[in-house]
């Protein structure tokens, strides 16, 4: 498998950013581990610790592509790369109001990646001050639909008849 | 001000700060923010975008605290504008129009003008044409100057540059003039003595205070002189001139140089930044003498202050300074410690546009100080040969003496140009041959003029009637006695040497 080809298949399914910070720090212990005395079963263990999904593709890859004393150097730059192309992912940042479980963020990503990138992570922020609704923030733009904002401009207009009944 | 919040909310747009470098922020966001908007961080403090990259957007803090990384930053879509109205008068300010007193409170101001502008064009501006007196009646005789003219003052530390400008200011704020005092980087003692010193002359109605202290940010340090002028323009737009005093230039081309080394400017001479020269011009090019719509004229009349080095004038700053104002006003360390007062060296200093506002009499006597002084110099080596020199020698280095005892003035002492005019006329017709004698009859002479309305119609009468000097002295020689007893002397017999 090609190196962008491995890029295209473990970003698709990557969801979120705490994913890509997981898969970045199995990545480096990964690559800690080239010089040592392991072997590659052991090396390949590594990548138990993540989603399935994501460690069957990287366990594959690294299954037909062995590391040996010789592609030690390649390898090491191999992940460098692979490294840095996950680091330089573009996410947009959600805040809501209730922690999701996996079927919600699934729901999220799959309606991202089909309707805006492929490769777009989803930064998920916890917030019950928000009531409900979405905070939305992506490439310096800030979208606020949560319900606090709606009950604040509904505040400010009904002020006196709100007052009144308090 | 708005909060951060109603920003966010207004503006929709959101940045991130990546990496801060003392008062330089680096913030990734903000896709429309401009030039000089000015943005709010959500701990509150302000900042204005510096330049722009692909990735990053540049801000020059306006706070001596840090912020952290992953700090959220809005923009305000405001660009750096200053509260502008009289409210102002009598006030002192920081460039955002805050007071610097915590107990003084500003009426809020209607209006806001954006501090830093281009200059206006050709099409709006006047030949300058009317004399600024300053009160010190060295500068006003020998190097004159006009409304509108930039003249730079410039001197070694503890010359007298200051007390220089609190005459000036004192003389114009009489006069109806509106005074702008920009303090760059000052000690706050001496902001305070400034505005105790406005307050006791009672001129504070006419004069504001514009200052930013020495532990303020470099920020708020470099937007100092520009908010100045935006006042200046204001006043002048609504039909007063102006006198704006920049003290001092040096402080803010150091503070410029540290906001633009932190943001990696590749340093040019002496570790500028290679816009200082352009950083100054498109400000004092604000200065001037200008035509309003109305048609009528009104100038702003621009004094920045720069310090010399030990005497050297040949600096970057200064020699940069130098050739885009006037004229200068070169206060002499050696002039200071012989106990001249002021130490203005009128041989070293300039006005390019000064005489051309002064009247024939004004022009002639100009002319023949300068050329006595000049003679003079040249037979000053011959001082020390005092019992062989020749009589004319030994004339000419008398009235030079007694010429520079006229030009003496005490610091806060503010002269009347005309009254000296006819003074002068007496000393160089040999009236008096004693310098103490001679004080003592100009502070009667001063103190009956300033009580006494027939003295000042008479001295009105004399220079407004002379076309020349020597006309003036002859007038003076026929009514010498008349003049000296309407302006309270007992008259005395001259006898010429």
């Amino acid at each position: 498998m090609t190196q962008s080809a491995l890029f295209d298949q473990i970003v698709y399914k990557l969801r979120t950013k705490t994913e890509v910070s997981d898969v970045l720090l199995c990545l480096d212990e990964f690559a800690k581990t080239f010089f040592s005395a392991k072997t590659n079963e052991e090396q390949q263990q590594i990548f138990e610790k993540l989603p399935k999904e994501i460690a069957d593709v990287l366990i594959a890859h690294f299954a037909t592509e062995k590391i040996t004393p010789e592609n030690q150097i390649s390898m090491t730059r191999q992940v460098d790369e692979l490294a840095a192309k996950l680091r330089a992912c573009q996410s947009i940042q959600m805040t809501i109001a209730f922690q999701p479980d996996d079927a919600a963020i699934a729901l999220f990503s799959d309606w991202i990646k089909a309707n805006i990138r492929a490769d777009l992570l989803i930064d998920l922020q916890f917030d019950k001050s928000i009531v409900g609704g979405l905070l939305l923030i992506a490439d310096g733009k800030y979208k606020d639909y949560t319900v606090r904002k709606n009950l604040a401009t509904k505040f400010q207009i009904q002020r006196d008849d709100i007052m009144g009944l308090l | 001000m708005k909060t951060f919040q109603q920003y966010l909310t207004t503006t929709e747009e959101i940045g991130f700060v990546e990496a801060c470098n003392q008062s330089i922020v680096y913030v990734n966001g903000l896709p429309k923010a401009t030039v000089q908007e000015i943005v709010m961080f959500e701990t509150g403090e302000l900042g204005v975008v510096l330049s722009l990259t692909r990735d990053q957007v540049e801000i020059l803090l306006f706070s001596n605290y840090s912020v952290k990384a992953g700090t959220r930053v809005t923009r305000t879509g405001n660009k750096q504008e200053i509260p502008v109205g009289f409210e102002l008068l009598g006030k002192a300010i920081d460039p955002f129009g805050q007071p610097l007193n915590e107990n003084q409170t500003i009426e809020k101001a209607k209006i806001s003008r954006p501090i830093d502008i281009s200059p206006t064009g050709i099409n709006t501006r006047a030949h300058i044409a009317q004399s600024f007196e300053t009160g010190v009646t060295l500068v006003d005789m020998l190097i004159p100057l006009g409304k509108g003219q930039r003249e730079l003052i410039i001197g070694d530390r503890k010359t007298g540059k200051t007390s220089f400008l609190y005459q000036t200011i004192l003389k114009q704020a009489s006069l109806g003039t509106i005074c702008i005092y920009a303090g760059i980087g000052k000690k706050k003692t001496d902001i305070k003595k400034i505005e105790s010193f406005f307050h006791a002359s009672g001129i504070e109605k006419n004069t504001i205070i514009i200052a930013s202290s020495s532990e303020d940010p470099a920020g708020i340090i470099y937007l100092t002189p520009y908010a100045a002028m935006t006042l200046a323009e204001y006043f002048r737009d609504e039909g007063h001139d102006v006198l704006i005093v920049m003290d001092d230039l040096f402080t803010h081309a150091k503070f410029y140089r540290e906001i633009m080394l932190i943001g990696r400017r590749f340093p040019g001479r002496n570790a500028y930044p290679a816009d200082i020269f352009y950083t100054h011009a498109r400000l004092l090019e604000r200065a001037g003498n200008f035509i309003l719509p109305d048609g009528s004229e009104h100038a702003i009349t621009c004094l920045p202050v720069v310090e010399s080095v030990e005497g050297d004038i040949a600096g970057f700053i200064q020699t940069n300074l130098m050739s885009m104002t006037d004229g200068h006003l070169y206060f002499d360390v050696d002039m200071f410690t012989k106990g001249n007062r002021p130490a203005v060296n009128p041989f070293i200093s300039v006005s390019r546009v000064g005489r051309q506002t002064q009247s024939p009499l004004r022009l002639t006597l100009n002319r023949e100080l300068i050329s006595f002084l000049t003679l003079h110099r040249k037979l000053e080596s011959f001082s020390h040969f005092s019992a062989e020199a020749g009589s004319g020698i030994k004339r000419t280095l008398a009235v030079a003496e007694r010429i520079f005892a006229f030009f003496n003035q005490a610091a806060n002492e503010v002269r009347n140009l005309d009254l000296h005019i006819v003074i002068f006329c007496l000393l160089w017709s040999d009236y008096w041959q004693d310098i103490a004698k001679m004080e003592k009859d100009i502070t009667v002479i001063q103190q009956t003029y300033k009580n006494s309305l027939e003295a000042q119609s008479l001295i009105k009468t004399l220079v407004s009637a002379a076309q020349s000097l020597n006309e003036l002295l002859l007038t003076v020689r026929r009514q010498q006695d008349k003049i000296l007893s309407t302006l309270g002397v007992q008259v005395v017999t001259v006898t010429n040497i």
